[in-house]
């Protein structure tokens, strides 16, 4: 009852600026009206626009999957794993604000003056190859933005495939090569199909962060000559006055539908059961030796990291201490000035980082219980509040961010909330953009949980309250911790929403780095993104940390009590922040 | 005005929305070191200041009290809705000073000209380009570094006078020898860099924020075009009196020589003289921003709008 009544609140809150946005663009002076579509199909080159989309986001979504799948594998299943290294890492990624991250690759891969550019050239100079003044690598082209998307793609895939796996009984893929099936084969017959619900969510994700991104091709798009669908929106909504909602609407239902019928095809997926379960039977674990190949794996898995994170975050570093972009470095006139005069000299900065780390922990916190236990309701009813509840959870992963926000600037800003320039806007919004996620990551860590569990436990007289938390949520953990730090890492460098939420009140670090990136140098900008990375990252660390050790206490005074032994089950032998 | 300064110090703060580039600082540092009252700032492109302007007024929120801003129509159509205050309507006795009221425009009394010219990179360019822009696009053709005119509808009101002037086949030649970038910082960046010649499309103050040392300098050509920014008061303003006082002093004298030396611009007091000689006119701003003559340009410039 409590899990329905919460779920009815979040789809209240999900509903609520909903309607007051899509209200106004569908319906003029109490009349049906469809001037949403018409509108949006007389935008210039709607066609290019739609079908660059979808050629970006499905060739990097595909890859994505392929890469982000295969490294969970080796991280999983074989020896190549390198304890934290390997398990959390490829979520640093994600700690780099996705502006700084794709201002790091323009940086990086500009033809003529790119880091690595100017690099490959002088390494080919050096044997006599000589390659010209531009190139070799261009990132103002299609394969150079699918790259970028790619690249920010693979943690959602890793962090849930690697989940299901960690659930998967390999006794499975064990008797597979018993029978004589070689590694490749196993992983392609035996392994992904037993992933479909997780690889189903991770798709959802996938196709929820790529339609919704807007800082990598608001930067490298214009280069490349090309726009996509969420930089179109936030044109007519953000950049144009007056604001263009009824064209954005209607170029948001190709969103809508795109991830609607994503999200039915994943629902189907796990209502069929035909995926991973974490039953009451002990799942074993067989770690495949990979021999001369196992430092190879290793590195790659290790070359991700230093591909998507390290590089970036290094033009960014050289920039910063520059205090601008010059190819050639001269290491003798490097200088912390930018730090200062980004992070210590600024009360504002100092305040929105502050501000900026105190909503990630509460959105975090609050959206991963939330959506836990909005997960397990769902699954076990069947009634079709359960679905209404479901869907409207979904529902802010099929809109633009900025669509939402400026619904809640209609629906909270003023009488009776009047909650602008409140932090407490901002953790609604915030809470609210991120549910998706960890819906989506709740979902599949709900439906790995045999029901044989749940029902031993009510046989043996737990409530539903209890068995929750004793039975569902310690299995649960290990998924919703990698969801509480995907939605730590994008709501403390939350960019889009806070563009109109926050004020000089309620600043928080995603306003201010757009803010610097427009008005000031890009070397001020990249040291507060590099400032917000580092402190993100620490926290990230700190809390798996904290939950290794609960978790290790928990497990073992589980194990000594016997409570799991009554319930018929065990818990994962696997200290819950193994998949970090 | 004696108590004005003690209503507005009673107030204690004042909340600035700014669409400049480099005014913040300065404005806010002068007026607090004058009257000791703490000036919030809050930074948003023309466009996206407009929009949340807009949308926090339809909302019924009044959280900002002065709004500094290109003079477009927004301006007008928000005193119409109420969102403004008309300048001229303040009684205050020495509100106005010395400024001269002939550049107060109904909400809006003007505060910089930015004439658009060319930047160039000092390593790359070692005389500063002085040939007319139909030359500098043949000369420099693929060496251009363009800021793209999606970011504000003045980067727009300009190719409208470039068309105007040179006709549309400048905007394609232009668009064939240029490299569109990301925007003002980061395009000024690969300047810096060398990653093009010159670049267009760009002001003074986006120069100065290159970076200490780098090797970028501007030119001013002797006719462009010059898009004018202004300061407004919010109606129904949280601050009201903070705010009369803001405005006032930036319309004074020493206000207008900071503003004017912080952004390196002309202000209707200080350096009107190094406008340049002839100001062009667009014909777009003048028929109100017309969405299809804006497409229309975009396209010129192989963008879509």
């Amino acid at each position: 009852m409590g899990a329905c009544t919460l779920g009815l609140l979040l789809a209240a809150l999900v509903l609520y600026p909903f309607l007051r946005v899509v209200g106004g663009a569908f319906f003029s002076h109490g009349r049906l009206t469809v001037t949403a579509f018409t509108s949006a199909a007389h935008q210039p080159d709607v066609g290019g626009v739609i079908g660059g989309t979808f050629v970006i986001v499905g060739i990097s979504s595909v890859l994505a999957l392929v890469v982000g799948t295969f490294m969970a594998w080796l991280n999983e299943r074989t020896d190549a794993r390198w304890g934290v290294s390997t398990d959390a890492l490829p979520l640093v990624p994600l700690m780099l604000p996705s502006i700084a991250g794709a201002i790091g690759w323009l940086l990086l891969l500009t033809p003529g003056v790119g880091y690595i550019n100017a690099f490959l050239r002088a390494i080919a100079g050096a044997i006599g190859v000589h390659l010209g003044m531009g190139g070799p690598l261009n990132i103002d082209s299609w394969w150079g933005v699918i790259f970028v998307y790619m690249l920010y793609g693979i943690p959602y895939v890793f962090v849930i495939a690697s989940a299901g796996m960690r659930n998967l009984d390999s006794t499975l893929e064990e008797q597979s090569r018993v029978c004589g099936a070689g590694l490749i084969r196993t992983l392609c017959r035996v392994t992904v199909p037993a992933l479909r619900s997780s690889l189903a969510g991770a798709t959802v994700l996938l196709l929820w962060f790529s339609l919704s991104l807007y800082s990598v091709p608001a930067i490298l798009g214009p280069q490349a000559r090309i726009q996509v669908l969420s930089v179109v929106i936030v044109n007519l909504i953000h950049f144009s006055y007056p604001s263009q909602t009824s064209p954005a609407i209607g170029l948001s239902m190709i969103t809508i539908a795109v991830i609607g019928v994503a999200w039915l095809l994943m629902r189907r997926q796990i209502r069929s059961g035909m995926s991973a379960m974490l039953s009451g039977k002990s799942n074993m674990r067989i770690r495949i030796e990979l021999g001369l190949w196992k430092w190879p794996a290793r590195l790659m898995l290790l070359g991700y990291v230093f591909v998507a994170a390290v590089l970036p975050f290094i033009a960014l570093l050289l920039v910063a201490l520059t205090g601008f972009w010059n190819p050639h470095v001269d290491f003798g006139s490097l200088s912390l000035a930018p730090f200062r005069t980004a992070i210590w000299d600024d009360f504002a900065t100092r305040q929105a980082l502050l501000n900026s780390l105190e909503l990630g922990l509460m959105v975090a916190t609050v959206g991963m219980v939330a959506t836990a236990l909005v997960a397990e309701y769902v699954r076990r009813s069947r009634s079709r509040l359960s679905v209404l509840i479901d869907g409207a959870v979904k529902l802010p992963a099929t809109l633009s961010s900025v669509v939402l926000s400026i619904g809640f600037v209609l629906a909270f800003s003023g009488s009776p909330f009047e909650l602008h320039g409140s932090l407490l806007i901002l953790f609604l919004a915030y809470l609210i953009l991120y549910l998706p996620q960890g819906s989506v990551v709740s979902d599949t860590a709900a439906s790995q949980i045999g029901k044989e569990l749940v029902e031993a436990s009510h046989v043996s007289g737990a409530g539903a309250a209890r068995t929750f938390f004793r039975i569902n949520l310690p299995l649960m953990l290990p998924g919703l911790i990698a969801g509480w730090a995907l939605l730590f890492v994008h709501a403390t460098g939350e960019i889009n929403a806070s563009v109109l939420l926050s004020t000089p009140t309620n600043n928080v670090v995603g306003a201010q780095i757009l803010q610097l990136s427009q008005f000031s140098s890009i070397a001020t900008m990249a040291s507060l993104a590099l400032a917000l990375t580092i402190v993100s990252a620490t926290a990230v660390i700190m809390f798996f940390g904290i939950s290794n050790i609960v978790s290790r206490r928990g497990n073992r005074a589980k194990q000594r009590s016997g409570t799991l032994t009554r319930a018929g089950g065990r818990l994962p032998d696997r200290p819950a922040n193994r998949l970090l | 005005m004696t108590s004005l300064v003690a209503k507005a110090k009673q107030e204690g703060s004042v909340t600035f929305y700014d669409a400049s580039s480099n005014i913040d600082t300065s404005t806010a540092a002068g007026f607090q070191k004058k009257y000791g009252i703490k000036v919030n700032v809050e930074k948003l492109d023309q466009a996206g200041l407009e929009q949340r302007f807009a949308a926090e007024k339809s909302s019924g929120t009044n959280s900002d009290d002065v709004y500094f801003n290109a003079i477009d129509g927004f301006a007008q159509s928000a005193l119409k809705n109420g969102w403004l205050i008309n300048i001229t309507s303040i009684k205050i006795p020495g509100f106005l000073g010395s400024y001269p009221a002939s550049d107060i425009t109904g909400p809006v009394a003007l505060m910089q000209e930015r004439p658009f010219g060319i930047a160039y990179n000092t390593k790359l360019v070692k005389t500063p380009p002085s040939a007319s822009l139909q030359q500098l696009v043949q000369q420099y053709k693929g060496k251009i570094l363009l800021n793209n005119p999606t970011d504000g509808d003045i980067y727009v009101a300009y190719l409208d006078t470039l068309a105007a002037r040179y006709g549309s086949k400048f905007l394609t030649d232009l668009a064939k020898g240029s490299k569109l970038t990301s925007g003002g910082a980061a395009g000024m960046q690969q300047l810096v860099a060398g990653e093009g010649s010159i670049m267009l499309l760009v002001n003074k103050s986006l120069v100065a924020g290159a970076g200490t040392g780098a090797p970028v300098a501007y030119v001013q050509p002797a006719d462009t075009y010059a898009p004018a920014f202004g300061v407004s008061i919010a109606a129904a303003a949280p601050h009201p009196a903070a705010a009369c006082l803001l405005v006032s002093w930036m319309m004074s004298p020493a206000g207008q020589a900071t503003i004017s030396s912080a952004s390196e611009v002309a202000s209707p007091i200080y350096q009107a003289n190094q406008l340049p000689q002839e100001l062009w006119k667009s014909s777009w701003e003048a028929e109100g921003q017309p969405q299809a003559r804006k497409e229309q340009l975009l396209k010129l410039l192989n963008i879509a709008g």
